[in-house]
C-alpha cells in the first residue's frame, strides 16, 4: 500500500476511534485508495528514456555526413552517373532520414518522461496535501470529540461525527479523481509517444542493392574486332605532323619577297619582270634555311613543294609587275630610254588625217557598182579612220603615256 | 568528355571509407538493443508499455535495416566500380 492510502487509513481510523462507534469508516475504502493510488507502480520514465537512447543512438550518421558521404558521391559521381550514384544516394538519404526521426524519437521520450514525472509529482502532491489537511481536521475534530461526553451531547457529537466522516470521504474521492486524472495523463503522453515511434516505425525501409551482375565482357571482343581503333591511333599522329611541318614552312611565305633570288635559276626564264626584281635581291644569306627546308621537303613537299614555291615565285613576279605598272605614274624607273624615242615621231603624221577623212566628202561612186552592191561598200573607209584617233590621242606628247607604250612593245 | 574525370583507385577509396563507417555504426548499432519492460509505463500500463517496447524494437531493426541495405548498397557500388575499372583496362588494352 501506498504512502497515501497509509496515511488515509491512519485518519480514517483516528475518526473511528473517536467516534465512539458512530462511524464505522469511510465511503472510499484506503483500499480502493490505494489501488487508484498504484495504477502507476513501476512507472520508471527514466527507463523509457534510457531504452529509447538503446534503440536509437547505438549508431549514428555524422561519419557520413561529415565528409565521407559527399567524397563518395563526388568520386561515385565522375566515375559512373545514374544507377549506383542514385542508389547510394538513396540509402544515404534513407539512413540519415531514419537517424534523424530516431533522434526526434529520443527528444519525444525525453518531453514524455519529463511529462510523466510531473503528472505523478504533481498527484502524489496534491493526494499528499489532501491528506495532510485532512489530517490535521479530523485530528483537531478528533481532540474536540475527546472533549464531548456523547451522552450529554449527543447532537453536537452525532454532528462532528458526520463531519469528519464526510471530510475524510470527500478527501478520498479527491484522492481517486486525482488518481483517475493523473492515469489518463499518463495514458495520453504513453499513447503520443507510442504514436511518434509508430511513425517512425512506418517508414518504408529501402531494401538493399544486391549483387552486381557479371561484368560484360563483350566490350573485349567487339574492341577487338572493330578496326577503328587502330585507325584512331593511327590518325592521332596524322595531325600532329602537319601541325609541326606548317610551322617550318610558314617560314618562307613570310620570306616571299626574298624568296625570288633563290631560285632565280629556275625561275629565271619565266618572268619577265628583272627590271624591278633586280634590283631587290641585294639581302641573299636566308636561302640558306629555304635550302636546309628544302632537303628535307622530299617527305612533306617533294616535287609538289618545289612546284608550289616556283608558282609562288611567278606569282610574286606578276604582283611585282602590277606593282610597276601602277608605281610607273612616279618617275621611278628611269632606265627606260629606248621605247621613248621611236612611239614620239610616228604618232604625230597618223593624228591630222583623221579630221580631214571625216570632213573631206566622199566622192560619188559609180553608178553602176552602186546597183550591183547596195551597202556592202560604205563601211570599210571609215573603219581605219577611228583607230588613228585613239592611237593619236593628244597623250603622245605627255611622257607618261609614251613610256606605257613603250612597256607594252 | 569534357568534365568527366575517371579515377576509379579514388572511388574505390572512398567507398572503402564509406563500407568501413557502415559497418562500424552497424556493430555499434547491434551493441545495444531494447528491452523495456512493460511494467515501466505502470502496473495498469502494461499493455501500452509491451506496445512501445515493440515500437522501440522495431525502430532498432529499423535503423540495422537501412544500415544493412547502405553497406551492400556500397558492396555493389564497389564491384560496379571494379568492373568499370576493369572495363576501361581493357579497351585501355585494346587501344594501345
Amino acid at each position: 500500500m501506498s504512502d497515501i492510502a497509509t496515511a488515509f487509513r491512519g485518519v480514517e481510523r483516528m475518526l473511528v476511534g473517536a467516534s465512539a462507534g458512530r462511524y464505522g469508516g469511510a465511503g472510499v475504502s484506503p483500499e480502493t485508495i490505494a489501488q487508484a493510488v498504484g495504477t502507476v507502480d513501476g512507472l520508471d520514465p527514466s527507463l523509457l528514456l534510457s531504452h529509447t537512447h538503446a534503440a536509437v543512438t547505438g549508431s549514428h550518421a555524422r561519419g557520413l555526413r561529415g565528409g565521407i558521404l559527399g567524397e563518395v558521391l563526388e568520386f561515385v559521381a565522375q566515375a559512373a552517373f545514374g544507377e549506383i550514384l542514385g542508389r547510394l544516394a538513396e540509402r544515404a538519404q534513407d539512413w540519415f532520414l531514419n537517424r534523424d526521426s530516431s533522434e526526434e524519437l529520443i527528444d519525444a521520450a525525453s518531453d514524455a518522461a519529463d511529462a510523466l514525472d510531473e503528472v505523478t509529482e504533481t498527484s502524489d502532491a496534491a493526494c499528499g496535501e489532501v491528506l495532510i489537511a485532512l489530517e490535521a481536521v479530523i485530528a483537531q475534530l478528533c481532540a474536540f470529540l475527546a472533549r464531548v461526553d456523547p451522552r450529554e451531547h449527543p447532537g453536537m457529537f452525532a454532528e462532528c461525527v458526520d463531519a469528519g466522516a464526510e471530510l475524510i470521504d470527500s478527501a478520498g474521492a479527491c484522492i481517486v479523481d486525482t488518481c483517475r486524472d493523473r492515469d489518463a495523463a499518463v495514458a495520453g503522453c504513453l499513447d503520443a509517444f507510442l504514436a511518434r515511434g509508430q511513425a517512425v516505425c512506418e517508414q518504408p525501409v529501402s531494401p538493399g542493392v544486391p549483387g552486381v551482375a557479371e561484368p560484360a565482357p563483350p566490350p573485349k571482343k567487339q574492341v577487338g574486332e572493330l578496326p577503328t581503333a587502330p585507325q584512331a591511333a593511327q590518325e592521332a599522329p596524322e595531325p600532329a605532323a602537319p601541325a609541326k611541318k606548317p610551322m617550318e614552312v610558314g617560314e618562307p611565305p613570310a620570306q616571299e619577297p626574298p624568296a625570288p633570288p633563290k631560285k632565280p635559276v629556275e625561275v629565271g626564264e619565266v618572268p619577265t619582270t628583272p627590271q624591278t626584281v633586280t634590283p631587290e635581291p641585294e639581302p641573299e644569306p636566308e636561302p640558306v634555311e629555304e635550302c636546309d627546308v628544302a632537303a628535307p621537303g622530299t617527305e612533306f613537299c617533294g616535287a609538289l613543294g618545289l612546284v608550289g614555291v616556283g608558282v609562288a615565285l611567278i606569282g610574286v613576279a606578276l604582283v611585282l609587275e602590277a606593282l610597276a605598272d601602277c608605281t610607273v605614274s612616279e618617275p621611278v624607273p628611269v632606265p627606260e630610254p629606248a621605247p621613248e624615242p621611236a612611239p614620239e615621231p610616228v604618232p604625230e603624221p597618223p593624228a591630222p588625217p583623221t579630221p580631214d577623212l571625216a570632213e573631206v566628202p566622199e566622192p560619188p561612186p559609180p553608178p553602176k557598182k552602186i546597183e550591183a552592191t547596195p551597202a556592202a561598200a560604205p563601211p570599210p573607209p571609215p573603219a581605219p579612220a577611228p583607230a588613228p584617233p585613239v592611237e593619236s590621242a593628244p597623250t603622245p606628247p605627255a611622257s607618261p603615256a609614251g613610256a606605257r607604250k613603250a612597256g607594252a612593245w | 568528355m569534357s568534365g568527366i574525370i575517371i579515377d576509379h583507385t579514388q572511388t574505390l577509396t572512398a567507398l572503402a571509407r564509406m563500407r568501413a563507417d557502415t559497418e562500424e555504426q552497424r556493430q555499434r548499432h547491434a551493441s545495444t538493443r531494447p528491452a523495456l519492460p512493460p511494467t515501466a509505463a505502470g502496473r495498469a500500463f502494461t499493455d501500452r508499455g509491451a506496445a512501445i517496447a515493440a515500437m522501440l524494437q522495431q525502430v532498432h531493426e529499423a535503423g540495422a535495416a537501412r544500415i544493412d541495405a547502405l553497406r551492400d548498397t556500397t558492396d555493389a557500388a564497389q564491384a560496379q566500380v571494379r568492373v568499370f575499372g576493369d572495363v576501361d583496362k581493357q579497351f585501355g588494352g585494346e587501344l594501345s
